[in-house]
């Protein structure tokens, strides 16, 4: 019997690359000056405070070109934190956390990327998506934080709660 | 050799443990770069009959690699072999995974219903449904900058589109970005 073997090994599913877009790869490494913090620190890497001074998380999620939605703690992590997301990642992402009692931004946020299953045009989608949202006066990005309040606090508790649903769920089957 | 521990949740684990008679537990990146270590640890569980109630638990958190020319994951496809070579039965399989409607690829490797996996598609696992969470509040009135952007860690190529474009854009004086930073 054999074994199939990826090469070269990645772990990762990484071989998106877009006919139109600039992915070359960055020599050094970044860091705003309002992100702060140690990841090493387990508060600080699930609820960082820096989250407070943003609108909205663009979210870079571990796998992109990717057969299923993949949800990782990067995702989780606004929703930690209380804030908008908009998720780079694979389709069916969003649909996934509404499964799950997780309630969206598309009063405030165009989630029409989230039903794309091409990733090219996903990505289109998605830059069309942040332009329109990051472009907005910081007045009322502020508006909409407030106007969200009780979402994000609704999925706050449901990620609270998340274990306990799904275990009870299983125990019911 | 075992270097990765399990991620699964205590409530999970002691939901799992008392509704199974669990045999062997193990994380997938333990197994997934070494199938004949993972073939001795399968056969150290193996016994002449299998009982319907007993489960060996694979935890599969992370990403596989998919070719157009196969309808399965490639990690997947070896750990079903294995089982295979090993004489398992593939009921004896509970894959806790966070790849949701991966029922279509165990069909497809497993096509006698009778002899399928348990599967159980969760994203809860402990590297961050933390009981550590702590309520605060949303604060509308902090917000200074529209959007981050937490790019650290591995290198993905929709990570560096996504700098390039917001650099090329003049959007980065909008989104704070930490790159290969996972600090």
């Amino acid at each position: 019997m054999t074994y199939l073997v990826p090469q070269p090994w990645t772990r990762i599913n990484d071989e998106w690359i877009s006919p139109d877009l600039d992915c070359t790869p960055l020599s050094t490494t970044l860091r705003h000056d309002l992100i702060q913090g140690d990841s090493r620190d387990w508060h600080q890497r699930f609820q960082p405070q820096f989250y407070r001074n943003f609108a909205v998380d663009i979210v870079s999620e571990t796998a992109y070109n990717y057969p299923y939605p993949y949800i990782s703690e990067k995702t989780l992590r606004p929703i930690a934190c209380k804030r908008l997301f908009i998720i780079i990642g694979p389709a069916h992402m969003l649909r996934l956390l509404h499964n799950k009692g997780f309630e969206t931004f598309a009063d405030h946020i165009d989630e029409s990327y989230d039903l794309i299953e091409d990733p090219n045009q996903r990505f289109r989608q998605l830059q069309q998506c942040i332009l329109a949202f990051v472009s907005k006066p910081l007045p009322e990005l502020r508006d909409i934080v407030h106007d969200c309040s009780d979402r994000l606090d609704h999925n706050f508790r449901c990620l609270q709660q998340l274990e306990q649903n799904e275990i009870l769920t299983l125990a019911n089957l | 050799m075992i270097k990765n521990k399990t991620l699964m949740t205590p409530g999970y684990r002691q939901y799992l443990y008392g509704r199974y008679d669990v045999l062997g537990h193990i994380e997938f990146k333990n197994i997934d770069q070494d199938w004949c270590w993972f073939e001795q640890w399968l056969r150290d569980l193996h016994r002449p009959r299998f009982d319907s109630d007993q489960r060996i638990i694979i935890e599969h958190m992370d990403t596989d690699f998919y070719r157009s020319d196969l309808r399965f994951g490639m990690n997947l496809r070896n750990l079903f072999e294995a089982f295979r070579v090993v004489d398992i039965p593939l009921f004896t399989m509970l894959l806790f995974t966070n790849h949701f409607g991966i029922e279509r690829e165990v069909c497809e490797l497993a096509p006698d219903p009778r002899d399928r996996p348990t599967l159980i598609e969760t994203f809860v696992n402990r590297r961050h449904v933390t009981e550590h969470y702590q309520e605060i509040s949303t604060r509308a009135d902090a917000v200074i900058m529209p959007a981050l952007c937490l790019m650290g860690g591995s290198s993905r190529s929709h990570r560096y589109a996504t700098y390039r474009w917001l650099e090329q854009s003049d959007l980065l004086r909008h989104v704070a970005v930490t790159m290969g930073d996972s600090k």
